[in-house]
């Protein structure tokens, strides 16, 4: 959907992983991912990028990995061994990007998260609340955020952001 | 076109011409102008009737204080009454219209409450009215609520768009006058990001209706240049139409902005209610003129004297052709002046100081040491009397009793406004995050205004560490401001307004002490003083100093009534915002959805889920047909029910299996892989919590499901439970519910439908090799990855088969194709909630909170060989007595009795029917197509020992009293053969 200078679009063939730290074994699997990935284990509340992966770390614990190269679970799994706890969880979401100059505004009426870029900068990830969806917030760069809501509620959370982007344009 | 009160200058676009209706009239303004200000421009001097006694009213101020001007804004079901005509902006086709009157706003019949005022004091109707007491609620009560009130709901629902946001900023400045703009300038030259807000459309607050000077030159100009630096400051936000309605904890306050009527479409909002998340706020809100109660006060054009000043300076409408001041502070005299400037008449200046300045104004007769006692001509003021008997002709009155720091958003969290002596006025309360400046603060002059604002500022930003720059603030002359405080003319024999929202007089007020009131509180809900949607922003002040002098104390040990949000009333359609309709809440589809709906499907809502409840052919007409036949279908041959929903858990770690051992009752421990083990999960005082099967797909690997209802708080417990109970075990949990699209495949030739081309043929499903209580994971459909639970819920031979929600809707198609040759049959909730009751399965009505695993027939589950959350209290002696409730099944005696509603309680045969002799309650019903009669399912004291008894059940809601007997709550295949074959 093409708003005025606002673009929302479904990002199709995503793979998004849970991968869990089992305990006391963190320093076995950031030293895997390091290596397979070449990627440091980001802060909570922060990612780590590749070309097409994303590492968002949810919290002390857990990170959810985005692939967007076509990564299969299977193949997470032989990239990783033994070294942590991976659960599919593409089909629990739906994806959304919303980009174009006005995309804070549209997400000023929705999101109780501060997007400016002093507080919410490129990279940066967020778990939050948006029109009673949960929803997982990423700041892509600029004016883009990608949008992650639970994929049974997806025409409602759909419903939100037209929404917003319609009232604002 | 009558616009002969319209004089030069002004703040007005004169380019722009706007046409608008009142009363049904066509009217012209132009760009700029309020409602009240084009009324005033046309010649409108009556534009609303009194709320009690029906007289008639003209405009009062020029804000948000307005008490009198509430009209009728728009028409139909966009109608929105009691709007305040002096804060509605003037737009092209604006209609309104008066309100709370019968016949005609100038010719009201109510207005017979006006001579029967006597009777109508405070208070009349908690004394009158009293005889016969039937009368009140049938004849008094809606001849009384239909003659009072203000405007009227249209009756329709309200077709307006609305929204919601949230805002963020280091600090929120509210008011956009000399202090705010000085302090938001100042703020984001220091590099904050600011919020100004103002209620206004046009910014400057009363600079724009004054005529002062700032660094040598004209405050309108200092406005707009002061403006043009904030709009071009990318970290201030300059937000006008915004009221800021409320300060609640942490720094958050409420605001609701309205979208300008010119850029306004019908598609769009024309609210948006806004949540404000500040570091800091600084209030600069000004301050509001209050009024001084004398005879007949009420008269319209009579009006506050900025309000005046306001109308002729922004609004270049001049309010009258002779105009008379009656003032007791210095700033009344700037009317005068202000007036003249203009060549406006002024009949006379009447100061009640003697000692009033000794200044002549030139064209104005100075008037020191009178008051006013009363004021002539019902619908338009013709003359004033004075206290020395004279009486002075004018069509307009100018009154200004001092001026009221604008202090309400300060008490939002409790605190009290302090009494100043040297203003007579509230000044407000210290409060953290919140600071004050300028008006509101009790400074008054312009001068000394922006000094205050530019330090606050300056502090502000050096406590959130920003740096602010170095300067000093623009100057201006510092006006004259003293009063000698003056609230009633005692010499008035007329009634003398306090409250003219509310009808509220003095008499009232000393009524109310008289009769004993004391408390200020007591005060305004007796004589609804402060009430109303101008809560009392003119006349609190005035009713409390009466107050004080009936009791003789003064005004601060009186103490005031506080203020609460909103400031400004706020519509019901704003807090609602875009959450109408279908989009109240979000609600939740399975990804067969589609495919139901194509099958007709009627749906429930099962939390925010929508499942199919049946699916009705063309030929029935009754629900009962759909599920009746789904049932016998099921149990005859095969069904495909949607069981998505069901909440799943993912559960990993080196000690998920003890993890598990411990949150359920029965063991779990040694569940072996490829095995689904049904489970009862208790609370912590050993009532169950809730119920569902867990299967082990690997050594470390489980998935829970749960019931749809209880996915969320059994996550979260096990989430407790992980975290705080047991924080050094290896145990991951996360949701997948969303992620697998899930379908019972029940019935006798369940089996032959799936190897009919749904699960791939390498795996062997059959009975021997994939028994009941089998799980695997495999490939259906030719690869696609699939996990297969071998599990009944209707007591059928059954499998749930899942699969990733992207190939739901396929699969659930796919199953429909491939039970072509056994009748396969979609079977809904409804058909689903028959089978389990014929079966016995517990579900949602009986784990209720109030039963036990025992109560359920299920205490042999609470494994004693391990610990469990729940298993010490479970032990409780009351939980175990003998003859305690049971699950148990019912058949009515008379098969032909329909058991139509749950809930009926459970009386011997000859006991009456109360709570002594309860002895339980039903829990479920059904009528079972594969019985031929109604069944249930409920509790009844004594359980098993009673098999055969005959009870009632008794029902006094639906007035049902039927016979039941006490029978087995396993009514099909109790020995569980149909499941494992």
């Amino acid at each position: 959907m093409r708003h005025g200078d606002l673009l929302l679009e479904e990002v199709a063939q995503c793979r998004l992983f849970s991968l869990s730290i089992p305990m006391g074994e963190d320093q076995a699997l950031k030293k895997k991912i390091e290596q397979t990935y070449e990627l440091a284990w980001p802060q909570p509340g922060k990612l780590a990028k590749s070309v097409d992966r994303y590492f968002m770390a949810m919290n002390e614990e857990q990170l959810f990995a985005l692939f967007l190269d076509g990564t299969t679970e299977q193949d997470f799994q032989n990239q990783l061994g033994n070294t942590g706890y991976i659960t599919d969880q593409s089909d629990n979401w739906c994806y959304l990007r919303l980009s174009g100059p006005t995309s804070r505004a549209a997400l000023e009426r929705i999101c109780p998260i501060d997007l400016h870029p002093d507080m919410f900068n490129t990279h940066d990830v967020a778990r939050t609340v948006m029109e009673h969806c949960g929803t997982i917030l990423l700041r892509e760069g600029g004016d883009s955020f990608l949008l992650l809501s639970a994929r049974s509620s997806a025409k409602s959370f759909l419903h939100a952001i037209e929404q917003s982007v319609k009232n604002i344009s | 076109m009558t616009e002969g009160y319209r004089i030069e200058g002004g703040l007005i676009n004169r380019d722009k011409k706007l046409t608008f209706s009142f009363n049904g009239q066509k009217k012209y303004g132009y760009q700029g102008d309020s409602l009240a200000s084009a009324l005033l421009a046309s010649g409108d001097t009556i534009v609303a009737r009194s709320f009690k006694y029906h007289r008639p009213r003209g405009i009062f101020s020029a804000g948000s204080e307005e008490p009198n001007a509430l009209v009728h804004l728009g028409r139909g079901a966009l109608c929105e009454p009691n709007t305040k005509a002096t804060t509605v902006e003037l737009y092209d086709g604006l209609e309104a219209n008066p309100q709370n009157y019968r016949l005609s706003v100038h010719f009201d019949l109510m207005a017979i409450n006006d001579f029967l005022s006597p009777l109508l004091t405070a208070g009349f109707y908690y004394k009158t009215f009293m005889w016969p007491k039937y009368f009140w609620e049938k004849i008094y009560e809606p001849i009384i609520r239909n003659s009072a009130g203000m405007g009227k709901l249209s009756g329709h629902s309200d077709p307006s768009h609305y929204d919601k946001g949230f805002l963020h900023c280091d600090l929120l400045i509210i008011g956009a006058g000399p202090a705010g703009l000085i302090a938001a300038l100042e703020a984001g030259k220091a590099g904050l990001r600011v919020i100004l807000a103002d209620e206004d459309f046009l910014p400057g607050g009363r600079l724009n209706s004054e005529t002062y000077q700032i660094d040598q030159k004209p405050a309108t100009l200092w406005i707009e240049e002061t403006v043009e630096q904030l709009r071009n400051m990318p970290n201030i936000r300059l937000m006008t139409r915004m009221t800021v309605y409320g300060c609640y904890d942490h720094g958050i306050y409420g605001a609701v902005e309205q979208i300008a009527p010119e850029v306004l479409e019908k598609s769009k909002p024309r609210q948006i209610l806004w949540r404000i998340y500040s570091k800091r706020a600084l209030l600069c809100a000004g301050a509001i003129e209050r009024s001084i109660a004398f005879g007949n006060n009420d008269r319209p054009a009579i009006m506050l004297a900025g309000a005046v000043r306001a109308y002729v300076n922004r609004w270049a409408v001049a309010p009258g052709k002779a105009i008379g001041i009656f003032t007791n502070n210095d700033d009344g005299w700037q009317t005068a002046r202000d007036l003249r400037a203009k060549n406006i008449p002024v009949s006379a200046l009447i100061d009640t100081r003697r000692d009033a300045s000794d200044e002549e104004i030139d064209g104005v007769e100075i008037i020191r040491g009178e008051r006013i006692t009363d004021c002539m001509g019902r619908k338009r003021l013709r003359a004033v009397k004075l206290t020395n008997g004279r009486l002075i002709a004018m069509d307009t009155l100018a009154v200004s009793g001092g001026w009221n720091p604008n202090i309400h958003l300060t008490c939002h969290q409790g605190a009290k406004a302090v009494w100043d002596e040297k203003i007579s006025a509230f000044l407000p309360a210290r409060l953290a995050g919140l600071s004050v400046a300028g008006s509101a603060n009790g400074t008054f002059a312009l001068g000394d205004v922006l000094k205050e604002a530019y330090q606050a500022a300056q502090k502000i930003a050096k406590d959130l560490d920003f740096t602010p720059r170095a300067g000093k603030p623009p100057q201006a002359n510092n006006e004259a401001y003293s009063l000698s405080p003056l609230w009633h003319v005692k010499e008035s024999r007329k009634r003398a307004w306090v409250d003219l929202q509310n009808d509220v007089t003095y008499k009232d007020i000393a009524l109310a002490h008289q009769e004993g009131f004391r408390s200020v509180e007591h005060l305004k809900r007796y004589t609804t003083l402060g009430m109303g949607t101008d809560q009392g922003k003119n006349s609190n002040v005035i009713g409390l100093a009466l107050m004080a002098e009936q009791r003789g104390l003064p005004i601060e040990k009186i103490g005031t009534t506080s203020f609460r949000p909103p400031y400004t009333p706020v519509s019901i359609g704003a807090f609602g915002g875009r959450s109408r309709g279908k989009n109240f809440r979000p609600y939740r589809l399975t990804p067969s959805h589609q495919w139901a709906e194509e099958r007709n499907a009627v749906f429930v809502e099962t939390g925010q889920w929508l499942r199919a409840q049946w699916f009705p052919l063309a030929s029935e007409t009754h629900w009962r047909q759909s599920v009746d036949r789904e049932v016998t279908m099921i149990r005859a041959s095969v069904g495909i029910c949607d069981v998505t929903t069901l909440g799943k858990i993912d559960i990993q770690g080196r000690d998920s299996a003890p993890f598990l051992n411990r949150v359920y009752a029965n063991g779990f421990a040694k569940l072996p892989v490829g095995k689904v083990r049904y489970g009862l999960m208790l609370r912590e005082d050993g009532i169950s919590m809730d119920d569902g099967t867990t299967a082990r797909l690997a050594e470390n690997h489980f998935v829970m499901t749960t019931t749809t209802a209880n996915a969320g708080t059994v996550f979260r417990h096990l989430e407790f439970c992980r975290q705080c109970l047991w924080p050094n075990d290896d145990v991951h949990l996360i949701s997948t519910t969303d992620g697998w699209a899930q379908y019972a495949v029940a019935g006798p030739n369940a089996r032959k439908l799936l190897q009919n081309g749904i699960v791939d043929k390498i795996f062997d499903i059959s009975n021997d090799a994939f028994p009941f209580m089998g799980c695997a994971n495999i490939t259906v459909c030719n690869g696609v990855l699939a996990r297969l639970f071998r599990i009944s819920f209707s007591g059928e031979l059954a499998y749930e088969i899942a699969v990733p929600t992207r190939y739901g809707n396929s699969l659930v198609r796919a199953l429909m194709e491939a039970g072509k040759n056994f009748d396969v049959t979609p079977y809904g909730t409804e058909a689903l909630g028959v089978m389990r009751i014929e079966k016995g399965h517990p579900a949602g009505n009986e784990l209720n909170g109030r039963t036990t695993a025992r109560h359920l027939g299920m205490e042999k589950m609470v494994s004693k060989k391990k610990d469990c959350i729940g298993n010490v209290l479970s032990e409780r002696p009351y939980l175990n007595r003998e003859n305690d409730y049971r699950l148990m099944g019912f058949k009515p005696v008379d098969r032909k009795e329909i058991l139509s509603t749950a809930g009926s309680h459970f009386i011997a045969i000859g006991d009456t029917p109360n709570m002594d002799n309860d002895q339980g309650w039903m829990s479920s019903v059904a009528f079972s197509p594969t019985l031929g009669h109604s069944i249930g399912l409920g509790f009844i004291l004594g359980g098993e020992q009673r098999i055969g008894e005959t009870v009632r059940a008794f029902d006094p809601v639906h007035s049902k009293d039927i016979p039941v007997e006490i029978v087995s709550p396993h009514f099909i295949d109790p020995e569980g053969k149909r499941m494992r074959a």
